[in-house]
């Protein structure tokens, strides 16, 4: 008998409580009910914040919003919560964080991405999912090169796994300001501060080929189309019934990672800004970075006609103010 | 019919008991054989031979879990009819085998020293520790041998988190037994 039969016949012959628990698969954990972690070191160690910036205004009744202003994707406000619905659909893409390029991450870049949905009524509870990948180029591109030297198994993902296994994600949201005491209203989970430590169990695996198609098509697609992508998502609940009609601002999710072995902490991941506007009649969300697009836009018909470059951050928030019965003589927000 | 009424039927020496048996646990022990021989007259035939097997164990045994039990009889006689149709093949390479000797690093060998009993023992222990969506994965793909696009099915997960998760459970529990001296 060879060594795999000795293993396999001991193998065989666990415990059954292990082959009963195992019949059914296991009931998948929400995301929100992941473990949250302290927030104290991490959030020292994170560059990550949230400044918001509150244009308190004037609060002269609104004139009716025009309901065809063409300088905003505005935020939908029905009747009803509708949770499925996705906001400002086609204002993001996969974006390459050129940025942090000279910083320790190298070779790893980061990548992300974000879509969201749901929110609305004043008096609702606003729930935004967002997802992020962390992807690393640099490799893909050596490993289709061969320079990495592993064995070619036909799946880039099975050499990342195997060269570097283990990324790990930090979700933060914070939600913290030293500039109004006001903000404290803004309550994300429950909390004002907020912070996710993903385990490796929560983290998913695949491929951002067909984002990457669809923004930059001058790239050699069979060197870099196919890039191994770590995954993970947070569903946020936002509760901003504390918060003045009038206030604008934007809170910032950050991903943060390390690599276990290291065990050393880099909050320098990709990040998401959501820009906000609370309104007499609802609240407005976005998640446009109005210079991003546009830079995007030179090079992209496709993001020209899809993601309303020309949007300036001010236009979007005036017409937010008009969507949402405001008026909007007052100064907007600034990052 | 509940686990101790079949148990109970078969000790009464009614083949009552086989039918129930069949009735509550036949789809999926059929399924545990097939996954393994890939053919349905094989698993078939497998599956009859556990009723019989089981005729024969209970009594005196009372296993419980039942299904469970059922499972590793008809797991364990499959694979016999697997190592017996590849040998008589001759080409000795079968996929599902394949897939447990990855198990064990190709340059490494199980000690001598340890009783088959106390292999189990350390992978009962090594088990214990996984989480629940990873002792699902590992025992779907190693025990059951599922396929990896099943799995990831079931879990909502993409088929690539299974392999990325199977391979860190791999190393983990290579290390565990290099540790302990299973494997040298």
């Amino acid at each position: 008998m060879n060594n795999n039969e000795i293993f396999n016949e001991a193998f065989g012959n666990v415990d059954l409580k292990y082959i009963e628990n195992t019949a059914r698969a296991p009931k998948r954990k929400s995301a929100i009910l992941m473990r949250v972690m302290p927030i104290a070191a991490a959030v020292a160690i994170l560059a990550t914040c949230v400044i918001a910036t509150f244009s308190m205004a004037n609060r002269n009744k609104p004139e009716v919003p025009g309901a065809d202003d063409p300088a905003v994707v505005p935020p939908v406000v029905d009747t009803e919560p509708e949770r499925t619905n996705t906001i400002v659909e086609g204002a993001f893409k996969l974006v390459p964080d050129t940025t942090r390029s000279g910083h320790i991450l190298q070779p790893w870049q980061c990548c992300a991405y974000a879509e969201a949905y749901s929110y609305y009524l004043k008096n609702e509870k606003i729930y935004i999912k967002i997802n992020f990948g962390f992807a690393d180029n640099d490799y893909a591109k050596k490993f289709a090169s061969g320079e990495m030297g592993y064995p070619d198994w036909g799946d880039p993902s099975y050499a990342l796994v195997n060269a570097n296994p283990t990324i790990r994600c930090y979700a933060t949201l914070i939600n913290y300001y030293d500039i109004k005491d006001a903000y404290e209203n803004v309550l994300i989970n429950g909390s004002s501060k907020y912070f996710h430590m993903f385990d490796e169990e929560n983290l998913d695996f695949g491929y951002i080929t067909e984002i990457y198609e669809r923004y930059d098509p001058e790239l050699d697609k069979t060197k870099i189309y196919v890039t191994p992508i770590f995954n993970c998502s947070e569903m946020i609940e936002l509760d901003f019934s504390n918060v003045p009609v009038g206030t604008s601002g934007k809170i910032i999710v950050d991903f943060g990672w390390c690599e276990p072995d290291l065990n050393e902490f880099d909050g320098r991941g990709p990040g998401q800004w959501l820009y906000f506007y609370v309104g007499e009649n609802g609240i407005g969300f976005s998640f446009k970075r109005p210079s991003k697009e546009r830079s995007y836009a030179k090079e992209n018909v496709e993001i020209i006609e899809n993601a309303n470059s020309s949007i300036t951050e001010s236009e979007m928030v005036n017409g937010w103010k008009e969507r949402f019965g405001m008026p909007s003589n007052d100064t907007n927000n600034e990052e | 019919m509940d686990d101790k009424r079949i148990i109970e039927l078969l000790f009464e020496r009614s083949e009552e008991g086989i039918d129930e048996l069949r009735e509550k646990y036949g789809r999926a022990m059929y399924g545990v054989s097939y996954n393994i021989l890939g053919s349905r007259e094989d698993a078939e035939e497998c599956v009859n031979d556990a009723y019989l097997s089981l005729w024969n164990l209970i009594p005196p045994e009372r296993p419980s879990p039942l299904y469970a039990y059922a499972c590793r009889i008809v797991r364990n006689i499959s694979l016999t009819r697997l190592k017996h149709k590849t040998q008589a093949k001759r080409d000795g390479d079968d996929i599902s085998l394949n897939e447990i000797a990855e198990l064990i690093p190709s340059d490494a060998s199980v000690s001598e020293e340890f009783e088959r009993a106390e292999i189990t023992k350390c992978l009962n222990e090594w088990l214990e520790t996984l989480p629940r969506d990873n002792l699902y994965i590992f025992m779907r793909k190693y025990w059951y041998m599922d396929k990896a696009e099943r799995i990831a099915k079931e879990l909502r997960i993409s088929e690539s988190a299974v392999y990325l998760r199977l391979d860190r459970m791999k190393k983990s529990l290579r290390k565990y037994l290099f540790e302990r001296g299973i494997i040298v």
